[in-house]
């Protein structure tokens, strides 16, 4: 007979650095799954990723067996790694600038996970990010001007 | 350790803002809960930093809703959990299990009846430990050792966990060992499962980054169940600590990385005896190449 998938735990953790600790101790532990076999496995799959933070989704079966599947790193992680840091205060406070073919190549790489129609609907997502995380795009304040997209950009 | 789980309920457009809110302020990592609406779960520990940390995740939140992304509802709570509330929930689902003809592992909280006269018990209780018994790397290496054991060696198991490769190799007739682990909660842990086997009981748990603490004579058998990036590190280590004609078993070794590990034992002058894969996952059992 077929297993039952009984939980769905969705996680955000570091690529090949996962450990007993939360979240996910917490989250693993109490869905019932054995959490040093779940961090052996994530960290195996990962480690080329190392330095980045994964999203991941994982199925636990009624017998408590469980699999797994890894998406990209989420954008804000992504523009962290071209700028160094976010802002606490992106209002006010700049942290660094990124160019729309930056942009483009976040929003290329997160299509499959993102629930946008075109690249340039994915784009506008990933400046959404920037923005809140006091980022310009080509100079462009995006608090004060919205976005550096030009319509004809397609 | 106690820690502060802080859920902040939130709505599909704003999980991603929130989920990069809460590690940027500190946690190291978050969980997207989505049982009851949308939140965002992280863990922080329960020390005088805490209360810094939520006046910035409040402030924060509040400016998230200023640059066009409304987290709302945007309720933070805030509810103290500890470890014993969450490591113990997958002993209802560990049984015992037979993993080779010989070995079978059984959770200590469990009577167990052998089913054949052959068949040996390894009784464990790992905790937060790597080493069930019953992952496929576990269950390559028990087999890897019921392959090469003869009787009468003296072994060294690196990266040792729960202790469970170490009293394995003393069922089969190992006559010494000495288990390693970097980790001072797996060497207590690993102490701990020892005594619960009596045949293991005089099996060395050291605390060493690998190999670096051993001050042995050169062995029969080294064992290692670990992760590629450590076990390439390892390789080299183990050259001068194997006796001539010694096996050095490897475990651990993931799909994609495991032509680069075998480059790495070729280059290091190992012979690779026998090669064996269970789903993803390979091991390899290996002796120094004679000149």
């Amino acid at each position: 007979m077929a297993k039952k998938v009984t939980t769905v735990v969705k996680l955000q953790i570091a690529a090949a650095k996962a450990t007993p600790a939360p979240p996910v101790g917490p989250a693993l532990g109490q869905a019932g799954i054995n959490i040093a076999q779940f961090t052996k496995e994530f960290n195996a799959r990962t480690a080329e990723q190392a330095g980045s933070i994964i999203p991941v989704e994982i199925s636990v079966f009624d017998d408590r067996s469980f699999e797994f599947v890894t998406k990209t790193p989420p954008a804000a992680d992504q523009l962290r790694k071209i700028v160094g840091k976010g802002s606490g205060e992106p209002n006010t406070k700049k942290v660094g600038n990124v160019t729309l073919d930056q942009i483009r190549a976040i929003a290329e790489n997160k299509m499959g996970d993102l629930n946008a129609n075109d690249v340039t609907a994915a784009m506008r997502m990933i400046e959404g990010t920037a923005r809140s995380m006091g980022v310009t795009v080509e100079g462009v304040d995006l608090t004060v001007d919205g976005t550096a997209i030009k319509e004809d950009a397609e | 350790m106690n820690w502060q789980a802080v859920r902040v309920d939130t709505n599909t457009e704003a999980v991603e803002f929130v989920c990069d809110l809460l590690i940027s302020v500190g946690a190291d990592g978050v969980q997207i809960d989505e049982t009851n609406g949308i939140s965002v779960i992280a863990y922080y520990e329960d020390n005088d930093q805490l209360s810094p940390i939520l006046s910035n995740i409040q402030a924060r939140l509040q400016l998230l809703s200023k640059m066009a992304v409304d987290p709302s509802p945007a309720t933070v709570h805030v509810s103290g959990i500890s470890q014993s509330d969450w490591e113990n929930n997958w002993k209802k689902y560990y049984h015992a299990q037979r993993i080779t003809r010989h070995l079978t592992v059984v959770p200590s909280w469990e009577t167990f009846k052998p089913q054949q006269s052959e068949e040996m018990p390894i009784i464990m209780d790992p905790q937060l430990s790597f080493g069930t018994g019953t992952h496929e790397t576990t269950r390559l290496m028990m087999q890897a050792l019921e392959t090469v054991v003869r009787g009468g060696e003296s072994m060294i198991d690196v990266g040792t966990g729960s202790g469970v490769l170490a009293v394995a190799a003393k069922l089969l007739g190992v006559r010494s060992v000495l288990a390693t682990d970097i980790d001072d909660v797996s060497v207590k842990v690993a102490k701990e499962n020892l005594m619960l086997n009596p045949i293991a009981a005089d099996i060395k748990v050291i605390t060493s980054d690998l190999l670096l603490n051993v001050d042995s004579q050169p062995v029969d058998l080294i064992v290692a169940n670990i992760l590629a990036d450590v076990i390439e590190r390892l390789i080299p280590q183990t050259i001068s600590r194997l006796k001539p004609k010694g096996y050095f078993l490897v475990s651990g070794i993931y799909d994609a990385i495991a032509p680069h590990i075998e480059e790495q034992l070729h280059a290091n002058g190992y012979e690779i005896v026998q090669k064996s894969q269970m789903g993803e996952w390979h091991s390899y059992i290996t002796q120094i190449k004679e000149k």
